[in-house]
């Protein structure tokens, strides 16, 4: 699995790619928990988790996911998904937090959705 | 004719070596060729026999395995059916099995009645025999302990010695025989079921406040608590003697200090009480995380932990609950944790006359936090079951009391039934757990994966879970085959990073669904190690199945 980190209109992206194996597992959740720590009162960070080419969420990470996004949230920020395959829509369905993950269909989509929302200019 | 003679010759030697290089190339890489009884002698992967003795290294294999190829009747010129390589490591086993029941005193330990204990985990497995011959019966009923057996480890796991085994059965019969005693005992005498504040049992000989022994109801008092009391007396009271009178009076068991801590670390949560209020694990869990990240400070502390998580996991899997007997249904379960303290659970209790409730879960982690979420769920349904008959409506009880507990990242995915045997129905729920897996023959489809809707518990306060939780009924008939699993089973890998999948799953289910639930369990277990090769198990795996007869 590989991360890497971009900035667009002011919104951070974290694209992962390729497959989270059992091993991927620690470094995920240690990536998130470093997006679960940018939040700060009164700096709301928007994040997309850019998961086009990514293969698989294993559920041992979706605590973390959904920890970072409830403090991210908590501090008026956001964080959300950018094109899960049908495998991690599966997995999140499972669990049924899918009700509780923002995801959209592209990467484009998702920096629009924030950046509308946050009423800064688009890409 | 000579020439004749030559051009045979020729084409015998040709056809030799081409024998002897597939041979070297099936050696080298086809699992079904590499199959060695106690790890030494080659066994045939067409007639699946000894074919050569000690040939595991042995630079002779390939043409002492030529030799027996050709005197074997399934080889056929490579053009046989090879066995499965699950089939015949099952063979070895068994062929194991006979070979050190015959040879090591070890494994043939049985207790008074005649009660096989299985040389690994020293439990009484499911075999009596009285005589010293080892019939087929007896392997195969070993054979399907071992597949269970938490300590065999698929043969990795250390085995215990004669001396060992024989001082467990002495204590247990001396369990069993104290055990009417003791509720008779604790029937009668205020002394033998005194309780601190938080339910627990305090021992009248050694004062000892009892985690484990929970006197919070009057049905665990005359069901479960004697025989805990018992195994404490036997296994670990340094103050009780058969013969004597407990030293200690009810003012002394009075006057222990309300708020005595056990030793840090070890995890055996305190009884919920009965108003929903859990200060109790909130207070061990809070000590447990202070814990955790001290550890990460002293070589002293790490140690001390390393301790508390081997108690942990061994206080867990003794207290893995008895599958229910309920005539007209079979109740299965394959149980292996990967870490010491595994967040896999199930349970089975009474919640009516008629029913009982079903639980299988998986808290998120292993170790000692998910061993003690893990405790907190099943306290909760088993508290919140009592008269209940929705599933969904304990799981969105349970989901509130919880809530408030659980770090932020930690959740417990559950499904939870409730088994009514005379009606024949199941009610389900599913707090964002696997589906529930439904297969039998003469219905249409065969196979179902059941799905309704529903949220992990711990990540929602209320107003999404309880919104989003749906209840199914089932009505079951016979030769219906209930399968549920944790995500160890479904997102385990292969070398490719493939994952086994529901599919997989299915597969296996539908091929050996007609079959006991044992066997079904262990077929699906061997085909998952067949499915993950060299790969390690990154997950627990729990598997529970409900045949209906």
């Amino acid at each position: 699995m590989e991360i890497k980190e971009d900035q667009r209109a002011g919104i951070r992206i974290v694209a992962l790619s390729g497959r989270v194996s059992g091993t991927d597992v620690s470094r995920l959740t240690e990536q998130l928990e470093t997006l679960k720590n940018l939040a700060r009162p009164g700096s709301p960070e928007r994040v997309v988790l850019d998961v086009t080419a990514l293969d698989n969420l294993p559920s041992a990470v979706v605590g973390a996911l959904l920890e970072a996004i409830r403090a991210l949230e908590g501090a008026g920020g956001r964080l959300v998904l950018a094109a899960p395959n049908a495998a991690i829509m599966v997995v999140l369905q499972r669990l049924g937090v899918n009700q509780l993950v923002a995801s959209f269909k592209s990467l484009d989509e998702a920096v629009k959705a924030l950046a509308a929302a946050d009423g800064a200019p688009g890409q | 004719m000579a020439f004749f003679d030559k051009l045979k010759e020729r084409r015998i030697r040709e056809q030799e070596k081409r024998t002897r290089e597939r041979v070297c190339q099936e050696l080298a890489k086809n699992l079904a060729w590499n199959q060695y009884l106690l790890g030494r002698s080659w066994l045939c992967p067409y007639c699946g026999k000894v074919a050569v003795e000690d040939g595991k290294g042995k630079s002779e294999l390939p043409d002492l395995a030529i030799a027996h190829l050709k005197t074997c009747p399934e080889w056929k010129e490579f053009n046989g059916i090879t066995r499965r390589p699950a089939e015949l490591a099952e063979s070895i086993k068994k062929a194991e099995i006979t070979h050190y029941m015959k040879t090591n005193p070890l494994w043939r330990v049985r207790d008074s009645a005649g009660q096989w204990h299985c040389p690994y985990c020293a439990r009484p497995g499911e075999v009596v025999f009285a005589t010293n011959k080892v019939t087929r019966e007896i392997v195969e009923a070993i054979y399907g302990h071992l597949q269970r057996c938490y300590a065999y480890e698929g043969g990795k796991g250390a085995a215990q010695t004669v001396q060992y085994l024989l001082t467990v059965i002495e204590k247990a019969e001396r369990q069993k025989r104290l055990v009417p005693r003791i509720e008779q005992l604790m029937s009668s005498d205020p002394l033998w079921r005194f309780k601190d504040e938080k339910s627990r049992w305090a021992c009248p000989y050694c004062r000892h406040i009892a985690n484990d022994v929970d006197l919070s109801s009057e049905l665990l008092v005359r069901s479960v608590a004697p025989r805990q009391v018992a195994k404490h007396l036997v296994e670990s009271c340094p103050d009780f003697k058969e013969d004597t009178p407990p030293g200690a009076t009810l003012e002394d068991l009075r006057a222990l200090t309300a708020g005595e801590r056990k030793q840090a670390g070890i995890v055996t949560v305190a009884a919920p009480q009965e108003n929903g209020t859990f200060h109790a694990i909130r207070a061990e869990l809070d000590q447990m995380r202070t814990l955790l990240s001290e550890s990460k400070q002293t070589d002293e502390r790490q140690k001390e932990l390393l301790r508390s998580l081997e108690d942990a996991g061994k206080q867990q899997r003794e207290m893995l609950p008895d599958l229910p007997n309920i005539p007209g249904f079979e109740f299965e379960v394959l149980f292996r944790p990967m870490a010491t303290v595994s967040g896999d659970f199930y349970d089975f209790f009474k919640v009516g006359e008629q029913e009982i409730g079903i639980v299988l879960g998986d808290v998120s982690g292993h170790g000692v936090e998910a061993g003690i979420v893990m405790s907190m769920v099943k306290k909760c349904l088993k508290i919140h079951s009592k008269g209940q008959n929705s599933a969904a409506e304990n799981l969105r009880v349970t989901n509130a009391d919880i809530f408030e507990e659980l770090a932020q990242s930690t959740f417990a995915s559950v499904s939870y039934g409730i088994l009514n045997a005379p009606a024949r129905t199941l009610r389900f729920a599913r707090a964002g757990h696997t589906p529930l897996f439904l297969f039998n023959p003469a219905r249409a489809p065969q196979f179902a994966a059941l799905e309704p809707k529903g949220i992990v518990l711990g990540v929602d306060k209320g107003p999404v879970f309880n919104r989003t939780l749906e209840e199914i009924e089932i009505k079951l008939v016979s030769g219906d085959m209930l399968m549920q699993v944790t995500d160890g089973v479904l997102e385990a890998t292969n070398a490719k990073k493939e994952e086994f999948g529901i599919e997989r799953l299915a597969g296996t289910i539908q091929k050996y669904g007609n079959h006991e639930a044992k066997y079904l369990l262990h077929m699906i277990d061997l085909t998952l190690g067949e499915f993950r090769g060299k790969s390690p198990a990154e997950d627990d795996v729990t598997m529970l199945c409900i045949r209906v007869l």
